[in-house]
């Protein structure tokens, strides 16, 4: 009685959340907008289907929002009665092999006694913290994900409405810019330490084996990402020397 | 102590007893962007504009333009 009384709060509060923020969107980047914008641009150009392709996105997006929690749940309950379930995640790891440590063999003949490397380590989520973290993880990346075809999209309609050079379009890019780096950053953080710490626990951990969480640094994505910034800075001046011309009569 | 470029196309429209909607006929510019002018919100204004305006006002461009100081 006690724990459907939480679940039934916990319902409520979400759908208010869900709601709220239904309304915040719709009221910030409004969906009736196209009808004006379409009269003047036309209904197949390449602006037109990128638009209409961030908007199928988008909407796959707030759907994967509102069922997110409550199919979270619904599988973590049901993990809980199955023995066997769980989801096969990859990590990264590095590994190491020491025959120099083994007693009772010859490494003498050997030019590389140690074996080290970078591997990709499977294991499954029976764990409900496992579970959980999975989740968590997967929901973060998709919010990023989500904020970015959200800012793409706002920088299509602003093209539509022949809004190229524009200091909102210019923040716009230096916002996903600065999301890059930030993701870029963190993910190898976040794969280290959250994985990493199961990879410790599951794995045998002897002087001759041993295997760690390996940090990898996606140094395209930051170069990306600073790339972004750069772009940005460039819209901004083009946006003031647009307005400057606008005001050259 | 800042200075200023100050256009006088009301003071001159008034004197000419040419309306805005005249001007804006006659030299070819759009009401938008005479208002931008008369205003002195425009950032820069072309030659081929300023000879537009002398030759419908006529005048010269001093008599449009002027330097104003202000306490800014």
């Amino acid at each position: 009685m006690y724990s459907i009384f939480i679940l039934g709060t916990a319902l409520v509060v979400y759908i208010f959340v869900v709601v709220k923020i239904s309304l915040c969107v719709k009221k910030k980047y409004n969906w009736q907008g196209d009808k004006q914008l379409s009269n003047n641009t036309a209904k197949w150009s390449l602006t037109s289907i990128v638009k209409r392709t961030l908007d199928f996105f988008l909407a796959i997006f707030y759907a994967i929002v509102i069922l997110w929690l409550p199919v979270l749940v619904v599988m973590a309950i049901s993990q809980q009665q199955v023995d066997t379930w769980g989801f096969d995640v990859p990590a990264y790891a590095g590994y190491s092999f020491d025959f120099n440590q083994l007693q009772n063999v010859d490494v003498s003949g050997l030019r590389h006694p140690e074996i080290s490397g970078k591997s990709i380590i499977t294991f499954d989520t029976s764990s409900i913290y496992a579970w959980y973290l999975f989740a968590a993880t997967q929901f973060i990346s998709a919010m990023v994900a989500l904020f970015v075809v959200i800012q793409i999209r706002a920088m299509v309609m602003s093209l539509q409405s022949g809004l190229s050079f524009s200091t909102e379009n210019a923040s716009r890019i230096k916002r996903i810019g600065i999301v890059t780096i930030v993701w870029n950053i963190i993910t190898p953080l976040n794969q280290y330490y959250s994985w990493g710490a199961f990879i410790k626990e599951i794995v045998f951990n002897t002087r001759a084996i041993q295997f760690y969480p390996a940090f990898e640094l996606n140094v395209l994505g930051l170069v990306i990402g600073l790339l972004l910034m750069v772009l940005s800075g460039l819209l901004n001046e083009a946006a003031q020397i647009s307005r400057e011309q606008e005001l050259t009569i | 102590m800042s200075t200023s470029i100050k256009v006088n196309l009301d003071l001159l429209l008034v004197q000419r007893k040419v309306s805005l909607t005249e001007l804006s006929e006659q030299v070819g510019i759009t009401m938008a962007n005479l208002s931008i002018l008369k205003r002195g919100k425009a950032k820069a204004i072309r030659f081929s504009t300023l000879i537009a305006l002398c030759d419908v006002l006529e005048c010269q461009p001093g008599d449009i333009l002027e330097l104003e100081e202000s306490n800014d």
